[in-house]
């Protein structure tokens, strides 16, 4: 029963999809570290979210077009049996991958920030648990668990930023788009590979209610994190200046620990580092329960409770296995290794579909046409 | 072997045995059949308990009246306080009027004894119709045929008059018990309020809620439960206004109680609530009358039980919790702070020890240096780690608060608070613990009274040690763990249906208004959509006082009763 | 339900056999304030003030402490590269030491002149260091600053970063908001670094400035702010006096409360708070030269005049050409104030004024077109206008002068 009745608000799906993107975002600002951009990153965060929107509707709008199924049942229904199985396969894994890289970078700053001595895989372990945990009491309590720490997600976010304000120097971000446009766009293509989060749409859109407004809440939530993303990005310059914010391996968390808002209120990292968790649980349950979900699909398992187990320590394994170090996971992230592979694995299959899609749907209009 | 046959007779009697469903008043011998069973057996002292239920479930009430006394006797036992009295009527019927001792109004039973004697009628079966139709002046009659339906008017507080010759007896109402006076709840105490609370008497309980509620939809179902205790259980519900769906649950998980003995409501709601294993209640249990109403408006299920005066009201939310009787009575702004303060108070007790443990053992550079300086000055020399520090100061406490709850009330408040007091100075000057951990302790234990529902009390020191300990473990991170498993299981959990975090989450904007805090009684225009759902509009809106509405047109007429109907029903 | 079992089972034996990270209070030795030095051979010297809470509170604890325990105690060591001198400071220890309360960062000229690049790399790359500390350059002995008792304070790291963090400052040339504000102007394109210069004041400067003589045998305030440092990139290349100082902080618009005695109208001095600095730099191109306007608003308020007395009225501050006169006097204070700022910022070549980092904002393909590169060699030569606009907000409580 639960299995089949489970349903979602569209309000908790943009909040989950919000938190989960604004954590990794904000964890290493990928626009700062991985791009060119330096005082620009708040213009590539802008043109990040703007294609990122663009994304998002398009996995929505497919979504949309097949109301009640899931992406593992349209990617057969268009691409083939063989094709579409392997799409899928391929689908589950990216929820592995979200999963364990977003655990694996809030271990490594547990260990670089807060705990050195603490074995990286005791965190790992923890949170993966958590996420298992969630997955286990199904998508409701994860919606309504969203729903719940959303506000103080929010709130801890803009307190830091506020915090950081008074350290904040306009002349930091200057000139503005002085050296073009090229450098601004190094900086779009990794956060734009990290939309790939949206990809747990395709698992989750059967469930929202209600219907008419699945699409839109897709789309605001990646019109929302991008503000947030450009937003924290100008902050992030202002204060620590384009050098150091985009040498730092954690920015978010450096500009934190960097100022003092006053006197005695001083200390404010732990407001960022506590809503991070928050968000990575949000994040790391959905994409273990879209990933069981996807598999006892493909398997053809009625009950995905039991592949959450299951599928929770391999996303355990995967993060303490598949990164060595830090360095190793910052190099990961550098274009254009991720971004060509999110879009050769995730682009490419979607792009297929939304052919296949159109093409049967005007095949459809011909023969209907034809027939007459 | 004529034993062996009994016992196997009564064996499978007690599998055919049922206790009574709702209608108390059924004839239980129509049940079982036409086959008579013997008194004699319950003769036999080594009938256990369920095998003696057995037999008199099955017996029925006998033409002589000699034989009735003597299943009475055998059933209930010499007991000294079931007065027999017996009679010979003016027409020379041998009658005999029953009552136990202490529940009934001596008067009473002394006017039925006087109008059995003047009846006038020749036959046992003339008898009993005619002090039924006219020589009686109780308020309330009925015939019993069995013995349970006898031994149930009995020991209700009703006289029974039995008549040899007739097979059927009638039961007249005679009730007087003790009772304590209505008073003010001592747990549950409001300034602006009524003074009223509910007794034991599950009577008068009823006869309270009928005097806030005077439509006729509120509807009343009762039923026993407990073989051995028979305790009368109600539940009471607006029709119209609570879902049938709830109301269906409800039944079917009273309905599914078996056990031989229910003593007031705490093994009802064991029996009843969604998950035994919860930290935090989800039924809400309460003895004031206008708290149970309140919610009663809103379209939940109050299950009263004989002998309680808590009541249980069903679905239960967080943010119920955190009510207390006195935010309706006072202003809308105060309630909003003081509500406010709750929940951060509620937190703050779960947490503070928690915290504190985690950041001094893991997460020194949080601290401002000169806080760090001075607590970790006051520390110097204390033998033990932060974590047992705080551990054994909130044990001492725990300690302390449970022995005042035991001591009798005029030493019990004055001990703790001295105990508290030497105990924590004593330590310090010992150099046992640090003056910060007793702040810490303190502050804490003061913020765990602020929640006005005590039965939430224990949970929540429970709560606080497994903080403790995730913090002393692995610091914030521990914490914040905590926090989320705690979110995540409290999101999981329904009462009855209801999500028990509604209406923060899943976010229903319109559940804001009765939430946690209040708005003022005339913003309050919509019920509550998960319980209320039915009728959904409360009352019109636009209902702010104005300054400028015209008195004089709508004030010049006397108000009357039943002048207020048509406005707000049925809108 | 085996699941939740597990778990607690886990987290029983956490408790029970400790955690990795677990640091007790009572296992750690607090360092309050870190002091870096180089030696002739170049090994970096690390010089660290740890507190010790017991003494400092004062007694507070039961009184089985021994009287007469200082509240702070230094120790210091060598090494080859800064972590290397920070962590020799263990083996002298008995307990763990922790630097994530530092209050402040102390660099010895020596060591500032030789580049404070690998301690910048130090602060920013550790986890425990933090950049609100407030960084100084030491002029005088280092290890004797760190041990100096200051009165009102048992902990001299806390009067130290009070004295660089004032909430009004008097003499603004001490200004140090913290360690990340000198790191981001050190980063910055066309900007140079300014640091607080702390000096321990000697005997001789003491008997002139202890106000009693009977009692007084410890000195009040063993340290004084004097003037700043300027750098180059990571290096240490000249002093800023006083006066200096405050011009670079007017032309920052980084200072608030400045005492600036201007001439007076009608002879003597007239003292007057400065409150607001706001300044403007303004780079232009042309004909491929920089020039750059420095636009200054300054407010003050008057606080007090030396010419009165018997005969004497002071300034007549009804009179609106007297109080023009007293504005434009003021205003010629700050401008050559900064002008003293941008002759010693020229004879250094060390742009802490930041007037590269404007031309780097303001005209961007300029300086990709070259100054940028050149920049250190046109920054003796680029012209400057100083534009001083004053205004005198109040003339304090009194309305006019007393006549005596």
């Amino acid at each position: 029963m639960a299995n089949t009745a489970e349903v979602i608000a569209n309000r908790q799906l943009t909040a989950i999809l919000f938190m989960m993107r604004t954590t990794v975002v904000i964890s290493f600002v990928p626009l700062l570290t991985t791009g060119d951009a330096a005082q620009d990153a708040w213009v590539a965060g802008l043109i990040a979210g703007l294609l990122l929107t663009l994304v998002a509707w398009g996995v929505a709008g497919l979504a949309a077009r097949y109301p009640r199924l899931t992406v593992v049942d349209y990617s057969r229904l268009l691409l083939g049996r063989f094709l579409g199985t392997i799409v899928s396969l391929v689908i589950s894994w990216h929820f592995l991958l979200i999963a364990a890289t977003d655990i694996r970078i809030y271990a490594e700053l547990m260990r670089v920030a807060f705990m050195p001595n603490t074995p990286i895989w005791f965190t790992i372990v923890a949170m993966a648990f958590l996420a298992t945990l969630g997955a286990w009491f199904g998508i409701e309590p994860i919606g309504r668990a969203a729903d719940a720490f959303l506000p103080i997600f929010v709130a801890f976010v803009a307190l830091t930023l506020l915090g950081a304000a008074p350290s904040f120097n306009l002349h930091n971000l200057q000139p503005a788009l002085a050296r073009g446009l090229r450098p601004v766009l190094s900086s779009v293509w990794t956060p734009l590979g990290i939309g790939l989060q949206w990809v747990s749409v395709g698992m989750l859109f059967p469930l929202l209610i209600p219907e008419n407004r699945r699409v839109h809440s897709v789309v605001l939530a990646a019109v929302l994190s991008s503000v947030v993303l450009a937003i924290v990005a100008a902050v992030l310059v202002g204060v620590l200046g384009a050098n150091l914010g985009s040498k730092s391996l954690f920015p978010f968390l450096k500009m934190a620990r960097s100022v003092r808002p006053t006197r005695t209120i001083e200390r404010i990292e732990i407001l960022g580092t506590v809503a991070w968790g928050l968000g990575l649980f949000a994040g790391g349950s959905t994409m273990v329960y879209c990933g069981s979900r996807a598999l006892s699909q493909i398997l053809r398992i009625a009950e995905y409770r039991k592949i959450v187990p299951i599928f929770g320590v391999l996303v355990a394994l995967y993060s303490v296995y598949a990164h060595k170090d830090a360095f190793q996971l910052v190099r990961f992230f550098r274009p254009p290794g991720f971004p060509l592979l999110i879009a050769l694995t995730a682009g490419v299959p979607y792009a297929l579909m939304w052919a296949s899609h159109i093409a049967r749907h005007l095949l459809r209009r011909l023969a209907g046409r034809g027939g007459k | 072997m004529a034993f062996n046959l009994i016992r196997a007779l009564i064996s499978r009697l007690m599998r055919r045995s049922r206790r009574s469903g709702f209608d108390a008043s059924a004839d239980h011998s129509s049940h079982f059949g036409r086959d008579r069973i013997d008194p004699g057996l319950l003769a036999d002292d080594s009938l256990d308990v369920g095998a003696r239920k057995a037999v008199t479930d099955r017996l029925a009430l006998d033409v002589r009246l000699h034989s009735n006394l003597r299943m009475l006797r055998l059933a209930a036992g010499p007991s000294p306080d079931i007065i027999i009295r017996q009679i010979v009527t003016d027409a020379g019927l041998h009658a005999v009027v029953l009552h136990l001792q202490g529940i009934v109004d001596q008067e009473r039973v002394e006017s039925i004894v006087r109008a059995l004697s003047a009846a006038g009628a020749a036959r046992a079966q003339d008898l009993m119709a005619e002090l039924g139709a006219h020589l009686l002046r109780s308020s309330h009659i009925k015939t019993v045929a069995s013995f349970t339906e006898m031994w149930e008017a009995v020991s209700n507080g009703l006289a029974v008059i039995l008549a040899d010759g007739h097979n059927q007896g009638l039961a007249c109402s005679a009730q007087s018990f003790k009772t304590r006076p209505i008073e003010e709840p001592p747990t549950d105490t409001t300034l602006r309020g009524p003074r009223q609370g509910f007794i034991e008497d599950l009577t008068t309980n009823l006869a309270i809620l009928r005097q806030w509620i005077r439509t006729p939809n509120l509807w009343i179902e009762e039923t026993n439960l407990g073989h051995l205790t028979h305790t009368r259980l109600v539940i009471a519900y607006v029709k119209g206004l609570a879902s049938e769906e709830l109301l269906a649950e409800v039944r079917q998980r009273i309905q599914r109680i078996e056990t031989d003995s229910v003593l007031g409501t705490g093994p009802v709601e064991d029996f009843i609530q969604d998950t035994h294993l919860s930290f935090f209640p989800l039924i809400l249990r309460t003895e004031r009358p206008d708290r149970v109403v309140g919610n009663l408006l809103e379209g939940r299920v109050a299950i009263m039980v004989q002998n309680s005066p808590f009541a249980l009201v069903a679905p239960m939310d967080y943010g119920m919790l955190f009510q207390s009787a006195d935010d309706y009575y006072e202003p809308v702004p105060i309630v909003f702070v003081i509500s406010v303060l709750r929940v951060i108070a509620f937190w703050t007790s779960i947490l503070l020890p928690g915290a504190f443990v985690a950041v001094l053992t893991f997460h020194h550079e949080l601290l401002p240096t000169s806080l760090l300086l001075r607590i970790v000055g006051d520390r110097a020399g204390v033998p033990f780690p932060v974590i047992v520090e705080v551990f054994l100061m909130e044990l001492t406490f725990e300690l302390l608060r449970e022995a005042g709850l035991r001591l009798p009330r005029a030493v019990g408040s004055a001990v703790t608070i001295v105990g508290a007091l030497v105990l924590g100075e004593a330590a310090i000057n010992a150099g046992l613990v640090s003056p910060s951990v007793i702040i810490i302790v303190a502050t804490t234990a003061i913020a765990s009274f602020i929640l006005p529902t005590f039965s939430f009390d224990i949970s929540a020191r429970l709560l606080r040690f497994a903080f403790i300990v995730a913090g002393g473990s692995i610091g914030l991170f521990g914490v914040e763990y905590g926090i989320i498993l705690a979110v995540l299981i409290l999101a999981s959990r329904r009462s009855f249906g209801h999500p028990y975090l509604a209406p923060v989450a899943p976010l229903i904007t319109g559940g804001w208004k009765d939430y946690i805090f209040r708005t003022w009684h005339w913003a309050k225009t919509m019920r509550p959509k998960m319980t209320g759902g039915r009728e959904p509009i409360r009352a019109p809106r636009g209902q702010m006082p104005r300054p400028d509405a015209s008195p004089e047109s709508e004030g010049r007429q006397q108000m009357r009763p039943g002048s207020q109907d048509n406005k707000t029903e049925g809108q | 339900m085996r699941l939740i079992a597990a778990f607690a089972a886990i987290c029983l034996a956490l408790v029970s056999t400790g955690c990795w990270d677990r640091k007790e209070p009572d296992d750690m030795v607090y360092a309050v304030a870190l002091g870096f030095d180089i030696d002739d051979d170049g090994d970096y010297v690390a010089i660290a003030q740890f507190a010790n809470p017991v003494a400092a509170n004062g007694g507070a604890a039961p009184g089985s402490q021994p009287a007469g325990l200082a509240s702070f105690w230094t120790n210091c060591a060598k090494g080859r590269t800064p972590y290397d001198a920070l962590t020799d400071l263990s083996p002298g220890l008995s307990r763990e030491m922790t630097v994530s309360n530092i209050e402040v960062l102390l660099i010895s000229e020596r060591l500032a002149r030789r580049g404070i690049a690998p301690i910048m790399d130090l602060v920013a790359r550790d986890n425990e260091l933090r950049l609100t500390v407030s960084a100084a350059v030491v002029d005088g002995s280092l290890k004797s600053l760190l041990e100096s008792e200051f009165a009102e304070d048992p902990i001299p790291a806390l009067a130290i970063q009070r004295m660089l963090n004032p909430i009004h400052f008097i003499d603004p040339s001490a200004m140090s908001p913290g360690l990340l504000q000198s790191i981001v102007d050190m980063l910055r394109p066309g900007q140079d670094l300014l640091l607080p210069v702390l000096r321990l004041n000697t005997g001789s400067d003491l008997s002139s400035s202890s106000k009693s003589d009977a009692d007084s045998a410890s000195p009040g305030n063993p340290v004084s702010h004097m003037g700043s440092a300027a750098f180059r990139g990571d290096k240490m290349i000249g002093r800023l006096d006083g006066h200096e100082s405050r011009g670079a902080n007017f032309a920052r618009s980084r200072s608030q409360h400045a005492p600036v005695s201007v001439e007076s109208p009608a002879g003597g001095l007239v003292s007057v708070h400065v409150t607001h600095v706001a300044s403007r730099i303004a780079p232009r191109y042309t004909d491929g030269d920089v020039s750059i306007l420095i636009n200054a608003r300054v407010e003050g308020h008057v606080q007090g005049q030396t010419d009165l007395g018997q005969g004497r009225s002071g300034v007549n501050f009804a009179d609106p050409e007297s109080l023009q006169c007293l504005r434009a006097r003021l205003a010629q204070c700050v401008r050559e104030d900064i002008e003293h700022a941008l002759a010693k910022s020229r004879e250094y070549r060390s742009d802490f004024i930041g007037l590269g980092n404007a031309v780097y904002r303001r005209l961007p393909r300029a300086w990709r077109a070259g100054v940028g590169d050149h920049w250190y060699e046109l920054l003796p030569d680029v012209e400057v206008d100083i534009e001083v606009e004053a205004t005198l907000t109040s003339p304090g409580l009194l309305r006019e002068s007393l006549h005596y």
